[in-house]
């Protein structure tokens, strides 16, 4: 049997359990030392399609601060959308980019849990490359560096 | 550090804009600021030269 976790709140005593399952998490039945590469591979794919649809693919792992910033402000700020090739739907939704940014802020919790908490997992970094971006309540993730924290 | 220092107040100071009035925004964007500075103060003191600060007798 599977068991599926949407996060409400972080709870450090069952990170060690958890691994990205799409949006939410799988929790797993005994912790994990390390997550496997081929989840962190389909995470990053999962979120870097997810982000491209419904922002419009500009958001990468190296994607600048200001550049998330000057985003935002236009988008949500000035409501300026001239410029906008994601999902004009979910960015006018008042609870679509909050819900969606909270599920991706969890998933990033995670993996910076295991940075901080769990040494030569490999995955450590996934979630390092946050780039918050502001949209409605909440903020977004930019998608995990997978391949650069893989590598290390 | 000091970069990432500079992204968390550019990152404060977007959501302050976009959220006007939001007191906990501007306590965050306030006490970043108030580390930044801290930060570069802490950097000038450590390059400045021990000797240099020695008054002539």
């Amino acid at each position: 049997m599977s068991f599926y976790l949407e996060e409400s709140y972080p709870l450090e005593l069952i990170y060690p359990y958890l691994s990205p399952h799409g949006l939410i998490f799988q929790l797993n039945h005994a912790p994990l030392t390390a997550l496997p590469v081929k989840d962190i591979e389909a995470d990053h794919a999962f979120w870097t399609k997810e982000c491209g649809t419904l922002l419009g693919g500009w958001l990468k792992p190296d994607t600048s601060v200001s550049n998330v910033c000057a985003f935002a402000e236009a988008v949500y700020g000035r409501k300026d959308r001239s410029q906008f090739s994601g999902d004009k739907e979910y960015v006018t939704n008042d609870f679509a980019p909050p819900a969606f940014s909270k599920l991706r802020v969890s998933i990033a919790g995670m993996y910076q849990w295991r940075l901080m908490n769990i040494r030569g997992g490999g995955e450590g970094a996934a979630g390092g490359r946050s780039g918050l971006m502001r949209s409605g309540r909440r903020s977004h993730c930019a998608p995990p560096a997978g391949k650069r924290c893989i590598a290390r | 550090m000091e970069s990432r220092i500079d992204d968390a107040i550019q990152m404060a100071g977007t959501a302050c804009k976009l959220t006007p009035n939001d007191e906990q925004y501007e306590n965050l964007l306030t006490q970043l600021k108030g580390y930044g500075e801290q930060m570069q103060m802490r950097k000038a003191a450590e390059t400045v030269s021990p000797l240099s600060t020695m008054q002539p007798r």
